[in-house]
């Protein structure tokens, strides 16, 4: 895999446009935004889960029973 | 999964597969071009967060091994492991590691040692450009590598075998995540994506691997094989060389294959420490193995700061995605065979054994070829110096330095065949198992059509010569696989802490 990529697109930091320079910022922060999210996940607290849980299983179930009297 | 669904998931793979095969093959410069654009746009951006990541992988499996979660087995309470530790230990590492052992196992930390901004690139007398090539090489084959793969495989696994779920890289989002109303989808759209990489990934390292086995029969045969025919007629046997396990029952097939590989690569490794210089080797083994545990936090926190990053992006951050792009298979794959362990013997024995083999491998191998520099005539860095795009040849130069090459180099190019082959046939296998619902057993004809899939690209490539065009599709569908990657951990962490909390493992 390596071969080819001595070919090498780095660019100096002063080199970059402003508008690159806001894109990569805003990109860093959606991914620390990501980090954040997946800490939020596994910490959620065990109640909240269960409470989802329950949400999603009546939406599935009235989503079942609108299939079954659109059926009938 | 439903049965459209899993049709939904066959199809679409086999045509993102097929879009980027034919991309490749139409206009290999234009693919290879953007594609790798791309990758370093991330690793320009992102290498901060690449580089770091295998020790956050090693923070959470570690506290997961030596807290109450370390007694969870895969599998009921009186599940037995379904293989030996020695097949188990055999097939996880040549699952995940294959060829690429004997591709790189000189050339990589020749790279580094003349390279890199630790080596004599970066003004290091040549002993400790030395020393520091072994360690980068091994933060780049060993406990990163495998940390990436453990986690990948426990994840997989700890779902299939506790919560029923399919053998299926999206079913940790789907399942660890049911109470969410994307978790669904988002576990469909990590199957494709996984289905894909693997299969382009594989098809990259078959088409790699054909000219490995040209060169190394090239070289103990004194003559040329000039023309497309040789090359197609080694993927030819290659390829009735992985059909046939993958059709073959698990425990019989890979089995097979693991140990036969491990003891060929243990031969000739043991062949190589005998008749070179022993000695060099057992102090290089162990100045590696100090240098490869002290050097794992300055190494992963190291971004190289104002430095030049052309070395740091090709080698360092491109090959932990390339690990990444691999996941998919390696972690349905390892996940298959490890029912029966507890999380903490998994994590234990799937990073460490392979590391240690690892560490002792390239320092043997590598250690040749640096010390052929230091105190020789020069002929294996000399080599990789002038030929950037061919330094796999390095490998054989080491076994031509040695007595008897004509037996050691047949056993070389029986190893790169069976290393493919088992490469080749668990990601066959792999697929067919994730395109079919996740089943345990992978259904025959789907095996049989990824393992032609895999074949026709791999000799797409080989015609063409576009393999680095394909090998950039691997790295570049390994970048979003590595969001997916991450979910599957953060589903897997909170399941255990809503399944044990409060009550002992």
């Amino acid at each position: 895999m390596k071969e080819i990529t001595r070919l090498t697109y780095e660019k100096g930091l002063m080199e970059m446009s402003r508008g690159e320079s806001i894109l990569q910022a805003l990109a860093i922060i959606a991914m620390i935004g990501f980090i954040i999210w997946n800490i939020k996940l596994i910490m959620e607290p065990l109640a909240e889960i269960e409470v989802s849980e329950d949400k999603v299983e009546k939406i599935k179930g009235k989503k079942e029973l609108k299939v079954s009297s659109a059926e009938i | 999964m439903k049965k459209n669904e899993s049709n939904l998931l066959f199809y679409v793979s086999l045509v993102i597969t097929a879009v980027f095969a034919i991309w490749g093959l139409v206009n290999p410069q234009s693919l290879t071009t953007n594609l790798w654009k791309w990758v370093y746009d991330f690793h320009g951006t992102f290498n901060w967060f690449t580089i770091s990541l295998p020790l956050v992988f090693l923070g959470i499996l570690l506290s997961l091994a030596f807290s109450k979660y370390g007694k969870i087995k895969l599998g009921s309470e009186d599940t037995k492991p379904e293989f030996s530790t020695f097949s188990w230990i055999a097939m996880l590492f040549t699952a995940g590691i294959g060829v690429g052992l004997v591709n790189f196992g000189v050339a990589e930390p020749m790279v580094h040692y003349l390279h890199s901004p630790k080596g004599l690139a970066g003004g290091y007398d040549q002993i400790e450009a030395g020393k520091n090539a072994l360690s980068l090489a091994l933060y780049n084959w060993g406990i990163p590598a495998w940390t990436i793969y453990a986690i990948s495989g426990l994840v997989i696994g700890y779902f299939a075998y506790h919560r029923n779920a399919s053998f299926l890289p999206g079913s940790p989002i789907e399942e660890g995540f049911r109470d969410k109303p994307w978790g669904k989808k988002l576990g469909l759209i990590t199957n494709i994506m996984a289905s894909s990489a693997a299969a382009l990934t594989v098809s990259a390292s078959i088409g790699l691997g054909v000219f490995q086995v040209k060169n190394g029969l090239e070289a103990i045969l004194g003559t040329e094989f000039p023309g497309l025919t040789s090359s197609l007629i080694i993927l030819a046997v290659l390829f009735v060389g992985y059909t046939i396990p993958a059709i073959l029952p698990l425990g019989r097939g890979m089995k097979f294959l693991g140990d036969f590989n491990i003891v060929i690569a243990i031969s000739l490794l043991a062949f190589t420490f005998v008749f070179g210089p022993t000695r060099f080797f057992m102090e290089m083994i162990l100045s590696t193995l100090g240098k490869t545990i002290i050097d794992l936090v300055p190494i992963g926190t190291n971004t190289f700061l104002l430095q030049e990053k052309g070395w740091f992006n090709d080698w360092p951050l491109t090959t932990l995605i390339w690990w990444i792009s691999w996941t998919p298979f390696t972690g349905v794959f390892i996940a298959r065979i490890s029912k029966g362990r507890t999380i903490k013997e998994f994590v234990l024995a799937s990073i460490s054994i392979p590391t240690l083999f690892l560490v002792i491998w390239f320092s043997v191998f590598g250690g040749f070829g640096l010390l052929n520099d230091i105190v020789g005539d020069q002929t294996i860095s000399g080599y990789v110096l002038n030929n950037p795009n061919d330094v796999y040849l390095s490998f054989i130069m080491v076994l031509q330095a040695l007595p008897i090459f004509k037996i050691t180099g047949a056993i070389f190019v029986v190893l790169i065949f069976v290393f493919l082959s088992t490469s080749a046939t668990s990601s066959a296998i792999a697929l067919s198992m994730m395109t079919n619902n996740g089943s345990e057993n992978a259904p025959k004809m789907r095996t049989i059509i990824w393992s032609v899939i895999m074949v026709v690209i791999a000799s797409a490539n080989v015609v063409t010569g576009t393999l680095n065009g394909v090998k950039a599709v691997a790295v570049f569908l390994g970048i979003p696989y590595l969001f997916f990657l991450i979910l599957q951990i953060s589903a897997f962490l909170r399941e255990i802490r809503r399944e044990f909390s409060g009550k002992e493992a």
